[in-house]
């Protein structure tokens, strides 16, 4: 990316250097160079934070542009390093630009008042020469600083002049004849700070007089001053910061008399500058004089008021100062005399001038807060969808209504993503639009003017939730009607709204019918669960009050299920706990599509008296078909949609309809008929060909997608491969309709990759030492990434842990859906219930069958209802074994004597060398019986340890088992169940780690049918099992025990199981 | 019953000696493997390693065709990104182990499209600079599947893959951008200033 000119400084801070560069760009943008900018942090400053207000307005007005992508490849003529304390702990690693020249701007003192160095010039070199590869040099922003800089670092290189501050003198100058009146007045002005005034209170009371022939004008006055002057003399004029616009300040005053603490330096003096250029007298300290030379009169403290009087009885003298002054300031720090300072930085052509705005056009802008949580986003996006889907040109157009930090909604975001709206840019070009339609009046007020004005509509339709204040009505009417030929109407999304307009607006247009949420209907028969589940949404704000109210009446006791979206904070939560059966989720955790797909009923009742009611959340849930359960007081909103009844009934409204499946498929009719009549995208198309005076096109048939988006398999790094193997075996039945991709934490890449999947790798946070909390971060970016960048539809975790940072990627957005293949036999503990509590934030969970599943005591069983179960998930079926004769060969052994496989898992959380070993020397013991060891991929330790026993290193075993008549194994759910299914006689020696999944269970379970051996691994029970394995009639009936309890695989089901899901993200 | 609480200090002195107390078993080990190996291969009785690999069954890919998309609008017309979270620091590794907590330099190395043999002595040879320096982590940068490699001696790493243009899975975008994102994320992600190439070219460069 190339710019002509950029500029890399903290943008966020208020201040003298953010107004410094807002001035620099004004300057550099009106000369027709092409400016970027790079946000850096303050080390004092870290967090999100607003760009300066002054910067923000200069992007506004498509004067620079902030660079956020590509940062490492930025290309441009001069970039200049604002204030070297921005780079003292520099975070943009990534930050490269081709440059060929390089300045670092000094905005002040590289010493302060007490000598104290302001920062490490060695050290900020050094980050900027990493950041470029231009020559470096430093300039300072006035003579002070750049002497200042020389006398303290003699060896650094100096720029040859300064990188001078901006003062725009004609937007100060006023008419001006000599001083203003019979007294002198004399005035400053500067931030309220104790250091910017005189030490003492008799310092200050000598430059600033308490007397009766001096008027004295000052404008940043505080408490702190207000102390230090006792009180303020009546010859005084006080001013808070900036109370007044500095102009009309300046042309009130004869004299500017600047004197400060000894303490501060003042590096530039940016207010006298703007002093000089209205024509006022600047008086100053003696040291200020390298600064504004001539310009300005200097003097000790206590000869001001005589210099002072001296100047204001000689008009003459006066009014030649007072033009040496503005001379100055045109001379050294006017736009030309910048543009003159840098010129020798630039190419020496000529500027390229800024090509004329383009104008984009639209059919309709959508204008809004498109950060906003809740309901308006689904609004917004609905209403994108419906619309681009009959044919119109859509744009939306982004206006924060607060200074909050935020990002745009999910749901909006995958419009523009999926190409049915385009982001309108007012910075960078013209708008006009048939229509444009503005969703919270507040984000329209908040546009600056230069952004408004760049807007042109043919007509503007403004909806209303809540009804605005009137002096707010009346500004929006003032500013859309102001020198524009369009027509305006309001447009309330419900009759309460309505009613309060109409309180409010005088004179204004009020569309006549309601501007109601779109909903797309489904006739998908809904599945209902046995325990009833009702979805309750909580619309921003109020939050708290409200959940209060549900506990008072829903109960608590897991009879109901909940799904609660818009939950207050935690701390609220707590106060209710436990709340059994409940699953609340923040407005910004969850889409509300996904909280409503889970759910059976949904319970509606007005908030804020009649005024408000989760209009859009319900609308969703009626094109569900989901029955909706109301208050009384929303009738005039729901109609015969909705059954009635008081809150404290709903529950049992909810059960008798839930025991009934007669009543319920009427109710779920009546919702789905309602959303068809009052909220279908068919109608809202004809609205907005209505008022764009364009005919829509006849829908079109969904565009259709030559294949399905992909399904990313996510698989946890546990102790083995299980997890990589499981989703194998799933993706070998799914590929054939999907295209399926890894992202994998486990490093068993290698075998993803060589079954011919793409597969990428996320360190996990155990294996890379990291810090758990930041690392969640770290992995929803790449996954975010990945899931951006192959198409993702579908995640499908393999683990026991649903990572905060796969949730945090996945759960709020509606176009994708996040599955969980959750093996049984957990280890029961608090950690156990606070990962399967996040299962509601899955919409698919798939349990794999369990041989030992009866003895499953585990937590997930109380949680089966919500699962798929499905038979028990292998990689192979028996058939697709090598036969002994070809495995053995395979492997080296001889298939007509006996043989044992040793596979004892990763080793990744015990011994299994010594284990290994001691098997190892019983063999020695049986004459003709070979061994082999297995070798996990992912194992820390070699055992290519024993010179007479082979080891075997690759995957899949399972597939050589025929070559075996016996073996030595680990419980692992993978090994157990091939095991069984392919009948290989197995001493289990469980790894008895507390936290693994019940390895144990599965071994006793195998003992117990017949099926198995369970060996602890001592010398003595290695012997036993030795003596059993190598007895042929015992393995035999071992052999038949085991495929009595082998079942069928069920990855085929689990792939059929996403492969449905899948289908449902790729509409 | 729990025993008598032991105090911060108590506990960091044995965290610390645990630490020192791995890190030399580590070194130790590694030298009496070397040997062994060694001298198993001389009186020729090393173990016999028989290798499967076997891809039954592979996919059956239907692949898909995403659409193009747009080159991202700048955050301040549409703002989708999230703050970032706080630099990682990751292990040390097993034969530097004390040097965990210290909050050195982490330093990228790229070390792609080697063969095993070249990986092992790069990484052998930044462990002996670390050792030798003692201030800074090193994580690798690679797109050879040789996790193996680093987890023996427990270094972080990153694997990106390096597909030839025939073979790269297609996107939303152009694979080189997506590499380029990916690189940038890596480096912010463990706050690297520097990464340090070995080889013809470099990690994430299509």
């Amino acid at each position: 990316m190339y710019f002509d000119i950029i500029l890399i400084g903290d943008l966020r801070l208020p201040g003298g250097t953010s107004r410094q560069i807002s001035n620099e760009i004004r300057v550099l943008s009106g000369a027709g160079f092409s400016v970027g900018l790079v946000n850096v942090e303050m080390p004092h400053a870290r967090g999100p934070k607003p760009v300066d207000p002054l910067i923000r307005a200069r992007l506004s007005a498509g004067e620079a542009t902030l660079i956020q992508d590509g940062l490492d490849n930025l290309e441009t003529c001069l970039v200049i390093f604002e204030n070297p304390r921005a780079f003292m702990s520099f975070r943009r690693p990534e930050l490269r630009v081709r440059a060929k020249q390089a300045l670092i701007a000094l905005h002040f003192p590289a010493v302060d008042g007490t000598g104290t160095a302001t920062f490490d010039p060695g050290y900020v070199q050094q980050i900027c020469e990493a950041i470029t590869d231009a020559p470096l040099a430093w300039a300072g922003t006035s003579p002070l600083t750049r002497r200042l800089l020389a006398e303290t670092y003699p060896d650094l290189r100096l720029a040859d002049g300064i990188l001078p501050c901006v003062v725009f003198p004609d937007e100060f100058r006023g008419k001006r004849k000599g001083p203003l009146r019979s007294i002198p007045v004399i005035g400053r002005h500067s931030r309220a700070q104790l250091d910017k005034w005189p030490p003492t209170r008799r310092a200050l009371f000598q430059v600033y007089p308490a007397q009766a022939g001096v008027e004295v004008a000052l404008m940043g006055v505080d408490e702190e001053l207000h102390k230090l002057a006792g009180r303020y003399p009546r010859n005084w004029r006080t001013y808070e910061f900036n109370e007044i616009p500095p102009r009309e300040f300046l042309l009130g005053i004869d004299f500017f008399v600047y004197y400060h603490h000894p303490r501060w330096v003042e590096a530039f003096g940016i207010a006298t500058a703007e002093a000089m250029a209205s024509g006022a007298v600047a008086v100053l300290p003696d040291y200020m004089r390298v600064n504004f030379g001539e310009g300005a009169l200097y003097s000790p403290p206590e000869k001001v008021p005589a210099l002072v009087r001296a100047l204001h009885r000689d008009k003459a003298a006066f009014r030649r100062q007072s033009e040496r002054g503005v001379a100055y300031i045109r001379k050294h720090y006017s736009p030309a005399a910048y543009l003159a300072a840098i010129a020798p930085y630039l190419e020496p052509r000529r500027p390229r001038r800024l090509s004329r705005r383009k104008t984009a056009e639209y059919d309709v802008v959508i204008l809004g807060d498109m950060r906003q949580v809740g309901g308006e986003a689904v609004r917004i996006a609905r209403e994108t969808v419906a619309a681009a889907r009959a044919g119109f040109q859509i744009g939306l157009m982004h206006s924060a209504e607060t200074n909050q930090e935020g990002r745009v909604r999910p749901e909006v975001d995958a419009c523009v993503t999926a190409g049915l709206a385009g982001v309108v840019d007012v910075a960078s070009e013209a708008v006009k639009a048939r229509l444009l339609v503005i969703h919270a009046l507040q984000s329209f007020l908040s546009l600056p003017p230069e952004s408004a004005s760049a807007l042109r509509a043919g007509r503007v339709v403004i909806v209303v939730s809540r009804a605005p204040k009137r002096a707010d009505i009346l500004l929006a009417e003032r500013l859309l009607q102001k020198g524009r030929e369009h027509r305006l109407s309001w447009a309330p999304v419900s009759d309460a709204a309505r009613v309060q307009l109409e309180e409010r607006g005088a004179d204004i247009v009020i569309e006549a019918a309601n501007w109601r949420p779109i909903s797309n209907p489904t006739s998908v028969a809904r599945r209902v669960a046995r325990t009833p589940v009702v979805a309750v949404v909580q619309e921003p704000g109020g939050e708290a009050a409200e959940f209060r109210k549900l506990v008072e009446v829903f109960p608590r006791d897991g009879s109901l299920r909940l799904r609660i979206h818009g939950a207050p904070a935690d701390k609220t939560l707590q106060q209710f706990l436990p709340l059994n059966g409940w699953e609340t989720f923040k407005a910004h955790e969850m889409a509300l599509d996904k909280v409503l797909d889970g759910a059976d009923f949904f319970f509606c009742k007005a908030t804020k008296g009649e005024d408000a009611f989760p209009d859009v959340a319900a609308a969703e849930a009626m094109a569900r078909g989901i029955p909706l359960i109301a208050t009384p007081d929303l009738k005039r909103h729901l109609g015969e949609a909705a059954v009635y009844c008081p809150m404290h009934e709903a529950a049992d409204v909810i059960r008798r309809l839930h025991a009934s499946p007669r009543r319920y498929a009427e109710r779920s009719r009546a919702s789905l008929k309602r959303a068809a009549g009052f909220h279908s995208p068919q109608q809202f198309a004809a609205r907005v060909a209505e008022l764009t005076g364009r005919r829509p096109k006849p829908p079109r048939a969904a565009a259709k997608r030559r294949t399905p988006r992909r399904v990313l398999m996510f698989s946890q790094n546990g102790v083995g491969l299980g997890h990589v193997v499981r989703q194998l075996a799933v993706s070998r039945e799914l590929s054939k309709t999907h295209d399926v991709v890894f992202c994998s934490l486990s490093q068993a890449i290698e075998v993803i990759a060589r079954y011919g999947y793409p597969v990428e790798y996320l360190p996990s946070h155990v294996y890379s030492g990291v810090n758990y909390a930041d690392w969640h971060g770290w992995a929803r970016a790449q996954l975010e990434q990945m899931i951006d960048f192959y198409d993702v539809g579908t995640v499908v975790l393999d683990g026991s842990v649903p990572y905060l940072g796969l949730l945090e990627a996945v759960a709020p957005r509606d176009d994708l859906k996040l599955a969980w293949i959750r093996r049984p036999m957990w280890p029961v503990g608090p950690e156990s219930s606070l990962r399967l509590a996040q299962q509601k934030f899955f919409d698919l969970i798939i349990e794999p069958g369990e041989g030992a599943g009866e003895m499953d005591t585990g937590p997930t069983v109380e949680h089966r209802e919500r699962a798929l179960c499905v038979e028990p998930i292998r990689l192979f079926d028996k058939p697709q074994l090598l036969p002994r004769r070809e495995a053995a060969a395979a492997l080296g052994l001889d298939p007509a004597r006996p043989a044992a496989l040793i596979q004892l898992g990763s080793g990744t959380n015990r011994d299994i060398v010594e284990l290994t070993d001691r098997i190892v020397s019983q063999v020695r013991s049986h004459d003709g019986l070979q061994v082999m060891i297995a070798e996990w991929l992912n194992a820390n330790e070699r055992l290519d340890l024993w010179p007479d026993v082979p080891c075997l290193q690759g995957f899949p075993y399972s597939r050589y088992y025929n070559a075996f008549d016996f073996s030595f194994s680990a419980a692992g759910y993978n090994s157990f169940h091939e095991i069984l299914a392919y009948g290989l006689p197995t001493a289990f020696i469980v790894n008895p780690r507390e936290y693994m999944d019940g390895q144990d269970v599965r071994a006793a379970y195998a003992v117990r049918c017949g099926a198995g051996l369970a060996c602890n691994g001592t010398p003595l029970e290695v012997a036993a099992a030795f003596e059993q394995l190598m007895d042929p009639g015992a393995r035999t009936a071992m052999r038949r025990a085991m495929l009595k309890l082998a079942r069928p695989n069920g990855a085929h089901q689990a792939a059929q199981a996403i492969a449905r899901l899948a289908t449902e993200a790729s509409p | 019953m729990s025993g008598p609480s032991r105090s911060t200090a108590s506990l960091t002195a044995e965290l610390i000696q645990l630490r020192e107390g791995l890190e030399n078993a580590y070194r130790r080990l590694g030298v009496m493997e070397e040997r062994l190996r060694s001298l198993s291969r001389r009186n020729r009785a090393a173990s016999n390693i028989v290798e499967v690999f076997d891809v039954f069954g592979a996919a059956e890919r239907a692949p898909h065709m995403p659409p193009r998309r747009a080159l991202k609008t700048g955050q301040s017309v549409w703002p989708t990104a999230r703050a970032e979270a706080h630099v990682l620091q990751p292990t040390p590794g097993l034969a530097n182990l004390t040097l965990t907590g210290q909050d050195l330099a982490v330093v990228g190395f790229s070390v792609c499209g080697f063969d095993r043999i070249e990986l092992e002595r790069i990484v052998e040879m930044v462990a002996a600079k670390q050792a030798a320096d003692r201030n800074f982590i090193p994580v690798f940068l690679t797109d050879v599947m040789a996790a193996d490699v680093f987890r023996r001696r427990r270094y972080a790493f990153e694997y990106f893959p390096a597909p030839d243009a025939a073979h790269r899975p297609p996107g939303t975008r152009p694979w080189e951008d997506y590499a380029r994102e990916r690189l940038a994320l890596i480096k912010r992600k463990y706050g690297l200033t520097r990464v340090i190439r070995f080889g013809k070219h470099g990690f994430c460069e299509a």
